[in-house]
């Protein structure tokens, strides 16, 4: 709207810089007013100097007025300037939303691309942050440290420890992932509990959120049985009504609820339902000294270093060893692994893998931005003529490249508000698919975190993708552009070049992706072919929980066993049934130290072994064959001579080139001696890789426990076996649980799903990655054609076969991928260190997986090449050199 | 800040007197206080300070706006209009300002009573 009236004309001035304009034009303004007033006062008759003087006065503080109109017209343009940019914003966005709506596939398939890009980046994250980068709930956790990790405490050392170390605050101690069978709620279930020292809960600075934890009593053998339960199962359970005193039957015994932790407490593992306390009871010197696997944390006095910490442990082992001949230090303590910051202990494992993928999702990412990259690349050529126009017109680089950066923007804004959404969905899908022992899955969440993550991403992708045009427009030289015309676009050349270097950048980066996940397969399918040393197909185990008050003694442990194990093998369909005290893969196992006569009597020598008592038939549903002696039968009963079948790998160690029969191994601190009368093969306990141990059998009949788990084989659906064994069970008492009934195909199964999980996920960033790089040829290979349409026409025309044209095509097509492939071959290699720890019977240089990624990505690509190169070969000669 | 002849001014009347005044036609400052003095045939005291700076203020609320042009002898000079907002404005501080006044002359004229 003109503020002049129709009379006035238009001044523009220029030149002049805004501060000196404004005090110029304010002092014009009050200055035309005074003499204006001085002249129509002196046409109505005053003198002229009368006239000046009246105007003045009737002005007022004209120096006043001069600053206060400087200032509010200072002001007024600062106003004015950034309500213009942002108009102009506006405006701006205005005109890149209409010019993506117009190019509408190139919108979508660069929003696509970006939002599963920034889609899988935000679910990782949201794992990543939640597992790995939040701190632990708990108070002061920068204080807390795992102490000696790899190392696996005695429960007389871990006492002494938490007796004499100075360098600690406080040492709590604990033994993680104790599988228990619960029953007396509803059907009993299977639940992942852990022993802990009664401080351990102190150690840690969380208090009990009903009733109390442990205390020092309750380490004693044969205490008062107590627990403390999670809130989770405190809510599932009971509700979160009344619940301190109330008994829980755990492993056939009862058990005192005492209390109940806050919500989200877990620790040691997410897991982890209730807590039991530790046994430390130098009374009971066979589990005293006989069995490590404690675990030691605590809170570290400020300004310790770690090497402190060390020496005060090895001061401590050597005071041990002084105190008691049974106690033996196996690995000596690390300076650099003694003191690891708790939250970085507690992902342990999950820690590389779940940084590996996101390293995977950021290259998902980078060959999306690459994509879409060349996408822009290619529209801004096509544009370009249409650019030169506007700059030839006035419109300043600086408009243009505003242009395409703000389409850019908007794409990452669009791409990043659907990745989010994607992200949610993933997240959601990814969850199940990590293995089910990841620490700290609860702190997972699409949260304001993980929303800023996702923005800085859109925000990177934004940029990336942008700069390449930018870099092309900033060269883009408007007459000569103009001149060449629309079709032939100038130095299309150079751009092409660019974008052909950015595909094969995207190759590379799919081959890297590629490789991992064949290594990760690769492994994981040696690690599925592992022989855990048993039978696994149709074996069924399930674990039966009598209480222990009712079956007294051994006696009626034994007589309540043998009528279940009667009722079960007497079913049809059950071709065999047997108890074993533990099960490989299913849980805790019974280690004990055990001495060798005339071989490793030595305190500081006894090896620990893995301990099962078994009833005859165990061998035989395992499928697991007797190398000599004999199995275990009517003979082996209570009161008769104490018998043991060792494995192979213990007859190996300790009587090579000798037969281990009639050998004697056992626990002279109980009086006892155990001779050997048989010798089975080693079995895998609890894990497909690492070392295996050695185990000893003992008949069920000489050593039946209260719980036991009843091992079946039979043809039958596990469903049927379950009702089998549930009715068998309750056949013999009707008040006895059964755990959950699973085939140990199951449990071993279950052993591998860490590494099934990243070969998993990994395995589908790679087929992301693969099918963004097939698009990224394709995109590259068709715009060429369409740009040579001509050329090809003349080609045809001129006598060349429509083969010749498409190998053309496809030849450029592998020129493409073999520049891929040259960079990210090495690359990988180069990544495929990374992996060194979690693969399995796989080097990371494996020749075969270096042979399948490639071919893989080489087939896609040419796949993707060949639709460009058919369209190429179907030109119409008359019609394009009409054109 | 006396003035020999006319009234105080209101607080918020020269705002109504300017936009009233550049409702007729877009005009440069001078012209504002002149019309006003001959309108008000000098009744109104309009400082020419207080003036510009009620200008200033108007067109920061976006009820004028202002532009420079060429005076009807050739000068430069600053004109203002009244934009929509000030239109509207207007209007509303107009009935305002009559049903007031009226108000008052209401309380001010002769009951019929006293007459």
């Amino acid at each position: 709207m003109s503020s002049l009236p129709p009379d006035a004309r238009r001044v523009v001035r220029v030149g002049e810089t805004d501060r000196a304009r404004i005090g110029a034009d304010v002092d014009e303004e009050i200055r035309f007013h005074i003499e204006m007033r001085t002249q129509e006062l002196i046409a109505g008759g005053v003198s002229a100097a009368a006239a000046a003087k009246q105007a003045e006065r009737e002005f007022g503080d004209v120096g006043a007025a001069r600053s206060a109109l400087i200032a509010d017209d200072e002001r007024a343009r600062r106003r004015r300037s950034v309500r213009d940019a942002l108009v102009d914003l506006g405006r701006d966005v205005r005109i890149a939303g209409r010019g993506l709506l117009r190019a509408r596939l190139f919108a979508v398939v660069a929003v696509a691309t970006l939002a599963i890009g920034i889609g899988a980046n935000a679910a990782l994250f949201g794992v990543v942050d939640g597992v790995i980068l939040k701190p632990l709930p708990y108070p002061a956790p920068e204080q807390l440290v795992a102490v000696a990790p790899d190392h696996s405490f005695m429960r007389a050392e871990y006492t002494l420890a938490r007796e004499r170390m100075t360098t600690l605050e406080d040492v709590g101690g604990y033994v993680p992932g104790v599988g228990v069978g619960v029953a007396g709620r509803g059907d009993p279930v299977r639940l992942m509990a852990a022993r802990t020292s009664w401080n351990l809960f102190d150690v840690l600075g969380v208090r009990p959120a009903l009733g109390r934890g442990f205390e020092a009593a309750h380490e004693r053998t044969g205490a008062e049985r107590v627990v403390v339960l999670s809130h989770g199962l405190w809510q599932e359970w009971f509700g979160g009504g009344e619940v301190l005193g109330e008994l829980l039957h755990i492993d056939g015994l009862d058990h005192v609820i005492i209390g109940v932790m806050p919500r989200g407490f877990t620790f040691p593992q997410a897991e982890t339902r209730l807590w039991l306390p530790l046994e430390l009871d130098a009374a009971n010197p066979g589990t005293y000294w006989g069995i490590g696997g404690t675990r030691a944390v605590g809170r570290l006095r400020p300004g310790v270093q770690p090497e402190q910490v060390r020496d005060e442990l090895i001061a401590l082992a050597v005071e041990m060893r002084r105190a008691n001949p049974f106690w033996t230090p196996r690995e000596p303590y690390r300076a650099e692994n003694t003191v690891v910051p708790l939250a970085e202990h507690q992902t342990g494992e999950s820690r590389g893998m779940l940084l590996l993928l996101l390293g995977a999702t950021g290259f998902v990412l980078l060959i999306a931005c690459a994509n879409v990259a060349n996408l822009f690349l290619v529209r801004t050529i096509g544009r370009e003529h249409d650019l030169a126009v506007r700059a030839a017109l006035g419109g300043g680089r600086g408009t243009i490249l505003r242009g395409v950066a703000l389409e850019g923007l908007l794409l990452a804004l669009v791409g990043g508000v659907l990745g989010v959404l994607l992200g949610a969905a993933l997240l959601r899908g990814l969850l199940p698919l990590l293995p089910p022992d990841t620490p700290r899955l609860d702190a997972v969440a699409m949260d304001g975190r993980v929303l800023l993550f996702a923005a800085a991403a859109s925000l990177f992708a934004a940029l990336v993708f942008s700069l390449l045009p930018a870099l092309r427009l900033s060269g883009l030289r408007s007459a000569l552009t103009l001149r060449s015309g629309a079709r032939n676009a100038g130095d299309g050349r150079a751009s092409r070049r660019l974008s052909r270097v950015v595909v094969a950048g995207e190759v590379s980066l799919a081959v890297v992706l590629l490789l991992g996940s064949t290594l990760l397969l690769r492994s994981l399918l040696e690690l599925q072919a592992v022989d855990p040393g048993f039978r696994t197909s149709g074996v069924v185990a399930a674990r039966v929980l009598p209480a222990e008050r009712t079956l007294p003694d051994a006696t009626a442990r034994l007589g309540f066993h043998d009528r279940v194990l009667d009722r079960v093998a007497a079913r049809p369909g059950i071709e065999a049934a047997a108890l074993t005290g533990q099960l490989p893969f299913d849980g805790e196992l019974s280690l004990v130290a055990a001495a060798v006569e005339h071989v490793t009597t030595d305190p500081n020598e006894l090896p620990v072994f893995e301990y099962r008592p078994i009833t005859p038939d165990y061998f035989t549903i395992m499928g697991m064959p007797l190398l000599a002696g004999r199995g275990f039968d009517e003979r082996d009963r209570i009161g008769s001579e104490p018998v043991a079948i060792v494995d192979e790998a213990a007859a190996a160690r300790f009587w090579p080139g000798e037969s281990a029969l009639g050998k004697r191994i056992g626990r002279p601190w109980l009086n006892e001696w155990l001779t050997v009368v048989g010798v089975v093969p080693t079995v895998r306990n609890n894990e497909l890789t690492g070392e295996t141990g050695l185990a000893f059998y003992v008949p069920f009949a000489q050593q039946p426990t209260v719980a036991a788990t009843l091992v079946v084989r039979s043809q039958l659906p596990i469903g049927s076996v379950a009702d089998a064994m549930r009715d068998a069970v309750h056949g013999t008492d009707p008040t006895v649980p059964l755990g959950r009934v699973r085939s140990i195909d199951a449990l071993v199964r279950d052993a591998a799903s860490g590494p099934r999980a990243i070969a998993v996920l990994l395995s589908a960033f790679a087929a992301i990655a693969l099918v963004l790089g097939a698009l990224g040829i394709y995109g590259v290979l068709a715009y060429s054609v369409q740009q040579r349409a001509r050329e090809m026409g003349v080609r045809l025309a001129l006598g060349a076969t429509t083969r010749e044209v498409r190998m053309l095509v496809l030849r450029d097509g592998a020129l493409l991928l073999a520049g891929g492939l040259a960079l990210g071959v090495p690359l990988a290699l180069l990544l495929g260190r990374l992996l060194r720890g979690m693969l399995y019977g796989v080097s990371t240089t494996d020749p075969v997986s270096l042979l399948i990624a490639p071919a893989v990505l080489a087939l896609a690509g040419l796949a993707a090449a060949y639709l460009p190169a058919l369209r190429a070969s179907r030109v119409e000669p008359a019609v394009t050199l009409r054109e | 800040m006396t003035e020999e002849h006319g009234l105080e001014l209101l607080q918020g009347t020269l705002d109504v007197l300017i936009l009233r005044t550049l409702q007729r036609t877009p005009a440069h400052g001078y012209g504002v206080s002149r019309w006003i003095r001959e309108r008000t045939k000098g009744t109104l005291a309009v400082q020419d300070a207080a003036l510009y700076k009620a200008l200033r203020r108007l067109e920061r609320r976006g009820l004028v706006s202002a532009e420079w042009g060429v005076s009807e002898n050739n000068r430069r000079a600053r004109y203002y209009a009244l934009t929509k907002n000030g239109e509207r404005h207007l209007q509303r501080e107009a009935a305002a300002w009559r049903r007031y006044a009226e108000a008052v002359f209401t309380v001010l004229d002769p009951l019929p009573e006293e007459t």
